[in-house]
């Protein structure tokens, strides 16, 4: 009986524990979910342009821009490719050729890979194959010639000596008295043509006087006395260390100058006849080398872009195996107060490189006659090789 | 014999009551008329900005904010009433949930109380912050903000962030 209280006691109890147990083991529970962000990004990626500053084979550095139209990071090897402040352009200057390619990410993180193909960097000069520079031979000398890239130009001179000079104007003498053009001279323009890399420097000598000393290869003596006396003019050519290699004197005049006028470019002879007068009824020319005079006929043809000029024709005036001076005369007739006049202008013109000057792009060529030889050859990048050869056959 | 084991019974039976008790306590929330109770009366609000839209980059519009209040009291001017204040403790955590991980955001939680950066673990959720019955206002301030290192090639374009906020009555309340 007591057993059956006890436990009804303990019973209670226990219901009464689980009552309390039960009134804290209820929970509030909270859940709010909600948006908060709604965000894309661009995935249009950025456009872009690649430039060179050069584009045709060339020995010279060559920069490289790509630009974009939004901001850009490289990823990875940049490959020396630096980015400008703009972070819109990326710059490299190339030296050598490079194929590569780039990892770009612009500001919204769209990956592009870009590459780049430079392959007209050319720094290698051409290889002129059949002779060595200074050496003589006693034989037909075959060159060839070859290079990475096309051969754009092989020129070829002969000289009797690899140092000259000479005085590329025009002394016209008035034979008849005669006066086309009351022009004077009071100047000489003094050419060097030197065929090797070790004259340096050139000192201008005018009777005697030190008038110049540069790198130069041309000289204007001005401000002359109009006079016939000879004036004495030198070249001194000069190595690096300031040594004199050699020298070469020409005697020239100060004469008045008969209205005549040679333009020599392009290999087409332009005479211009300043102050013509209006009534100019004849005009003949003739020319001959000085040591072999032959009175040829020169024609003349009217230069249709400029009044009171005509066109000699190179040919005409080329005496294979020559380099020296020509005499061209001219004869006009004309009519001044109605009266029938004549005149006639005779001067000479120095023809220094006449000789075997041609492109031979890329062909072989025979050099078979005796005498010194330079030979120039140039790539289309514009690296050049040369040689002085000399041919000395008994 | 037989009364042992229904004794036994009795007890397994009460036993079982004590660690299912989950039906037999029932809180309304809403008490029409008067009428008086002894219950604690919970107040658990979450307060959160219209939602946030637009385009993210790097470089320009690289960061982009918003706040979630999570308040104690009910203000009068809320809902036209008394006051009300919460009288049961609280514990919430705060959790930031993505519709993407492939989006070059870095989030970060704001505690602007106290200008803390609350901590998120690798669900990108927060440790369990307690509140009273004292009048509390926490504010927190979400930002995202351009991750510069992700290096991921293959982005996904669009992000929708959510905010769960759980609160659960303290044991002891």
């Amino acid at each position: 009986m007591v057993n059956s209280s006890i436990k009804k006691v303990i019973i209670f109890f226990l219901l009464i524990i689980i009552l309390l147990i039960n009134s804290v083991c209820a929970y509030y529970y909270y859940e709010n979910r909600f948006t908060i962000f709604k965000l894309n990004r661009n995935i249009i990626p950025a456009n872009f342009n690649i430039f060179y500053d050069k584009t045709t084979p060339t020995n010279q550095d060559v920069e490289m821009k790509i630009t974009f139209d939004k901001p850009v990071s490289i990823i990875g090897n940049n490959y020396g490719i630096e980015i400008l402040e703009d972070e819109k352009t990326l710059k490299k200057v190339f030296s050598l050729n490079e194929n590569n390619s780039i990892l770009v990410r612009d500001e919204d993180f769209n990956y592009q890979e870009i590459s780049y193909n430079l392959d007209w960097i050319d720094k290698e000069p051409p290889i002129i194959i059949g002779a060595d520079n200074k050496k003589t031979y006693n034989n037909n000398v075959h060159l060839d010639y070859t290079d990475n890239f096309t051969i754009s130009e092989i020129y070829s001179d002969y000289y009797s000596d690899n140092f000259t000079i000479y005085e590329d104007s025009q002394d016209f003498y008035e034979t008849n008295n005669m006066q086309i053009v009351p022009a004077t001279k009071d100047s000489i323009t003094l050419y060097v043509l030197s065929n090797t890399k070790e004259m340096e420097k050139y000192n201008y000598y005018l009777d005697g006087i030190l008038y110049e000393s540069t790198h130069e290869k041309k000289y204007t003596f001005t401000n002359l006395e109009l006079s016939d006396k000879e004036h004495n003019l030198a070249v001194e050519a000069l190595d690096r260390e300031g040594n004199i290699i050699e020298r070469k004197e020409i005697n020239r005049k100060t004469v008045p100058i008969r209205g005549v006028d040679f333009d020599f470019s392009q290999g087409v002879k332009y005479i211009a006849l300043k102050g013509t007068p209006k009534t100019l009824t004849k005009l003949s020319a003739c020319a001959w080398v000085e040591e072999h005079y032959e009175d040829t006929l020169v024609n003349l043809t009217p230069n249709n872009d400029s009044p009171n000029s005509y066109v000699i024709s190179l040919a005409m005036w080329r005496h294979k195996n020559y380099i020296g001076r020509y005499i061209v005369k001219f004869e006009f007739e004309y009519k001044e107060n109605n009266i029938d006049k004549k005149a006639t202008l005779i001067g000479s013109v120095y023809m220094p490189n006449n000789y075997k000057a041609s492109n031979y792009l890329g062909l072989p060529y025979d050099f078979i006659e005796n005498g010194n030889y330079y030979v120039r050859c140039r790539d289309e990048a514009g690296n050049e090789s040369e040689i002085n050869f000399q041919i000395d056959r008994i | 014999m037989e009364k042992k084991f229904k004794y036994l019974f009795f007890m397994f039976f009460i036993l079982l009551i004590s660690f299912t008790n989950i039906t037999l306590a029932n809180y309304k929330s809403i008490i029409y008329g008067k009428a008086k109770t002894n219950l604690k009366k919970p107040v658990f609000i979450v307060e959160y900005s219209d939602i946030v839209q637009g385009q993210i980059s790097s470089k320009t519009n690289n960061y982009f904010e918003s706040y979630i209040n999570v308040l104690n009291y009910i203000n009068k001017d809320d809902l036209d009433e008394i006051k009300k204040l919460n009288e049961i403790d609280f514990e919430y955590t705060i959790k930031i949930i993505p519709s993407t991980n492939n989006f070059p955001v870095k989030y970060k939680l704001i505690d602007i109380n106290n200008g803390q950066e609350i901590a998120l673990d690798s669900n990108l959720e927060s440790e369990k912050i307690t509140i009273g019955n004292m009048e509390e206002k926490n504010i927190y301030k979400l930002i995202l903000e351009w991750d510069t290192e992700n290096n991921n090639q293959n982005l996904d374009t669009n992000l929708d962030v959510e905010i769960l906020v759980k609160g659960v009555q303290k044991n002891n309340g």
